[in-house]
């Protein structure tokens, strides 16, 4: 049932509305599933997958029949590390060991686990983590290899960075560190689906030679959860904005929140913000190697919700007092945008780069920078969908031009040709001005006719003019024709 | 290459901003060369150090460079001189300006390339410029590369930088022996810079700071010195060597093309100044406006402050595409655009730092030599 508020909301932003309304009446799943021949295991492992995820549930539900079950065994198995990495009332002793064999014991369908302490979200996961063996002993070895390798990567991350002192300490040192940890609960994800894509052959195995475009995949998304949760992560004493960047501005990460240091705040937010802009054209890359719709369609909806949601952090203060997120509005919207094709997606790559663009502020001393990154998102998409306007010259103009024509003749020719261009030009302009000559001279001498009396609108708009003289010569400021002027 | 011979280099325009770079440039790198710089001025005192020789020449005059040609035949020129109509001779129709852009920039490099062919130099690494293609002004130029079609330019500049490129790369040189290329670079800026930064600057004291033409979208390329100068003095190896580049026009850029406008907003923010507000105004309005103000100085005879010359420009985008030279040279950018529009801006306050000194101790202003200042 919608709130009052959502109903208010939507009812002045109809916009927002109408994209809801389109995404749940018009979407419709690529591939279509008939639930009742799932087996038991598979069906405790959707709902296990729904209580575990917001985000992801709708789309991985979508996949290719060929990926859909071990994409799901693959997301569960690294929400169970997750939970267990997340959990601070277990202790480092068993923690450790836990992360690292992990991997162990993914076909074991005897394995459970209930030490989670009772506040931890997804304790049920590890306490029915059966289901998920049973799943994942049915999928082909090829995407065993791949789950179990994977999990293995990064339940030794994890476990390295349980230990590292001054990571829990200080929280993440250098702008390395900081990628370093994104590659581990993120590009490690990216590297596997992509591995279980071009294994299913839904996606060009090409991306497999190309690991910077799948990093960027995983350290987008990231990152930007990392930038948006600062402030929960402050109320949870949990900091990952690294320290080469934050202590440009301030002693402590802490202070960041301070109201004096809103301006600084600011800054800080906007280098974090160019690092993960840095990745966006990669990630449009990617995207283009994704040959079937719905695999596209679950790396695109990520995406196009992370820059939305860079675009909503940049320059926004808020992030720092509450936890923001993009309305349901703009997540239908981008969701019909993304589910569709690679140009679709550029265009949302596009639209958000040229907000935050418009947002970037000169006295940001990241404002070039930021504003290189943005037109660095629209010169990638330029060149794989070049504009074709009227004002765009095109090539193909010039295969015909280039070779073997007398200059000179051309030369001619188009002198000629702006010759006449001008003539038509002036004597269109003496029409137009002819025409309104005409008719304002007959309306003014109807109007005197009928009895207007011109000598009084004259005389006030004398006086009008000497009132507005009067204020400007107060305060002086350029005419509109020298302020309009520009120079190059 | 000859044997024994040293290597003899001609940098036309050396003691201009680029010429400078590219003559400083090959000094380091290749120290048993002999440069030599043709010039209108004398290089800064600093550079003399590097060179074998000064030429005082005037390019514009064929018994001028005829005679710096006489008992002299270098291994290969490098043409930088030209001049750049800057401000509101950039978007100039009147005949007499054009006479003289096209004496300096179409008949100067004919004059030089006779010359140097006439004393046996069968090399040449032309400096053209990105508005051989650009300068219509009614076009956008997305990711253009050489093979969009040239001679729609009509502007002085570009028109008279694109006449000397084909003349330059044209077959019947060839024909004769000559080895030859063209860069292109986008608007080059740098620390020594004055032309393209005092433009910029010197649009706050104008107060003209908080007005957009059009939407604010637009890109446009630019290209920091030390990247340019990389780029000649790789196309002068190349010639001097597998002469792969010979025949081809190239365009040069930092590839990191920016919009328009936030290039003017960093700049003047170096500067202190960050506009209150700012106006957006319609392409349509300031195009009736600029034609209105064209019209009234018609009848009037002088020249407008703002013309739809101006406003096309600012609107417009284009940026180039360096495939080509980045496959036939091996150029890569060596500093990034930030960096090099905060060294150029740091520059620039020196200048202006050292002119108010100038002023205050009742010296003339410094007055930079003109001839082979590069704006674009």
């Amino acid at each position: 049932m919608p709130s009052l508020n959502s109903i208010v909301y939507h009812l002045f932003h109809p916009s927002e509305f109408r994209a809801i309304v389109q995404w749940s009446v018009w979407h419709n799943p690529v591939h279509e599933r008939n639930e009742n021949n799932d087996s038991d295991t598979l069906k405790k492992c959707i709902v296990l997958l729904k209580l575990t995820s917001r985000s992801f549930a709708s789309v991985i539900q979508e996949l290719h029949p060929e990926l859909l079950v071990p994409v799901i065994v693959f997301y569960l198995v690294l929400r169970g590390l997750d939970t267990i990495e997340d959990d601070m009332t277990i202790d480092i002793g068993p923690k450790e060991p836990m992360l690292r064999d992990f991997y162990k014991h993914l076909d074991d369908e005897e394995w459970t686990f209930d030490g989670n302490g009772p506040n931890e979200k997804d304790r049920q996961l590890l306490v029915e983590f059966d289901n998920v063996a049973k799943e994942f002993n049915k999928i082909k070895k090829e995407y065993q290899v791949i789950i179990s390798d994977i999990a293995k990567q990064m339940g030794n991350g994890m476990a390295d960075y349980c230990l590292d002192a001054i990571h829990n300490k200080e929280g993440v040192q250098t702008v390395a560190d900081y990628e370093k940890y994104c590659h581990y609960v993120a590009g490690l994800v990216g590297e596997g689906l992509t591995r279980m894509f071009v294994e299913g052959k839904l996606a060009n195995p090409v991306l497999l030679q190309r690991p910077e475009l799948i990093e960027s995949m995983g350290q987008m998304l990231q990152q930007t959860n990392i930038i948006r949760d600062i402030r929960e992560d402050h109320d949870d004493k949990r900091y990952f904005w690294p320290k080469e960047v934050w202590s440009k501005y301030v002693k402590t990460l802490p202070e960041i929140f301070l109201p004096e240091n809103r301006e600084l705040a600011l800054q800080c937010q906007s280098e974090m913000v160019l690092i993960a802009l840095r990745r966006a054209d990669d990630c449009l890359f990617y995207m283009a190697g994704c040959r079937e719709q719905s695999v596209f369609n679950f790396v695109a909806i990520p995406q196009s919700m992370a820059i939305a949601t860079l675009e909503l952090c940049f320059q926004n203060y808020t992030m720092f007092e509450k936890n923001i997120k993009i309305t349901k509005g703009s997540a239908c919207h981008l969701m019909t945008q993304s589910t569709q094709n690679l140009q679709l997606v550029c265009e949302v790559f596009r639209e958000y780069a040229r907000k935050i663009h418009r947002k970037n502020r000169p006295q940001d001393p990241h404002f070039l920078d930021i504003s290189i990154a943005c037109a660095n998102i629209e010169k990638f998409i330029e060149s794989i969908f070049p504009t074709q306007t009227a004002r765009t010259l095109s090539k193909d103009k010039a295969v015909a031009a280039a070779d073997g024509v007398d200059q000179d003749a051309v030369a001619a020719k188009r002198n000629r040709e702006d010759e006449e261009t001008r003539w038509d030009m002036i004597y269109i302009m003496m029409a137009v001005i002819t025409t309104l000559a005409v008719i304002s001279g007959s309306m003014i001498g109807v109007a005197w006719f009928f009895g207007a009396r011109f000598d009084l609108a004259f005389a006030s708009i004398k006086d009008a003019v000497k009132e507005v003289g009067g204020k400007i010569g107060a305060a002086p400021s350029p005419s509109p024709s020298e302020a309009v002027h520009i120079e190059l | 290459m000859p044997g024994q011979k040293r290597t003899e280099i001609l940098v036309t325009g050396g003691s201009g901003f680029l010429g400078r770079g590219i003559v400083r440039r090959l000094a380091e790198k290749h120290p048993e060369w002999h440069i030599s710089v043709l010039d209108l001025h004398p290089p800064p005192p600093h550079l003399r150090k590097c060179i074998s020789q000064f030429i005082p020449a005037d390019i514009s005059s064929a018994e001028s460079v005829n005679n710096a040609f006489v008992e002299y035949s270098p291994d290969l020129v490098v043409h930088t001189a030209g001049i750049v109509p800057a401000r509101r001779d950039r978007y100039s129709t009147c005949p007499k300006q054009w006479e003289k852009v096209k004496g300096i920039n179409y008949d100067g490099t004919r004059n030089v390339l006779d010359a140097a062919m006439a004393s046996g130099c069968r090399r040449l690494v032309y400096t053209s410029s990105c508005t051989v293609l650009i300068d219509d002004l009614d076009h956008d130029y997305f990711n253009m590369d050489e093979s969009f079609p040239l001679g729609k330019a009509f502007l002085h500049y570009g028109k008279s930088k694109g006449m000397a490129e084909a003349y330059v790369l044209s077959p019947k040189h060839a024909e004769n022996g000559l080895i030859a290329c063209a860069l292109r670079p986008a608007t080059i800026i740098g620390p020594e810079d004055t032309a393209v930064m005092s433009l910029i600057h010197d649009l706050i004291g104008k107060g003209e700071t908080n007005f957009v033409v059009g939407n604010g979208d637009n890109f446009y390329d630019w290209m920091y010195i030390d990247n340019a100068v990389q780029a000649h003095v790789l196309a002068v190896e190349n010639l001097l060597t597998t002469k792969t580049a010979a025949g081809h026009a190239m365009f040069i850029s930092n590839q990191e093309p920016v919009y328009f406008w936030d290039a003017f907003l960093y700049i003047w923010a170096q500067f202190g100044h960050v506009p209150k507000y700012r106006i957006h105004i319609p392409t349509s309005i300031a195009w009736f406006v600029a034609f209105i103000l064209e019209m009234l100085t018609w009848f009037t005879g002088g020249s407008a402050t703002i013309d739809r010359g101006s406003v096309k420009d600012g609107m417009r985008t284009h940026y180039s595409n360096n495939d080509k030279a980045i496959r036939i040279l091996g150029y890569v950018p060596e500093v990034d655009l930030a960096e090099g529009m905060r060294r150029s801006c740091d520059g620039y306050k020196k200048h202006l730092a050292g002119k108010a000194a100038c002023v205050q101790n009742g010296h003339a202003p410094h007055v930079q030599n003109g001839v082979s200042r590069k704006f674009r």
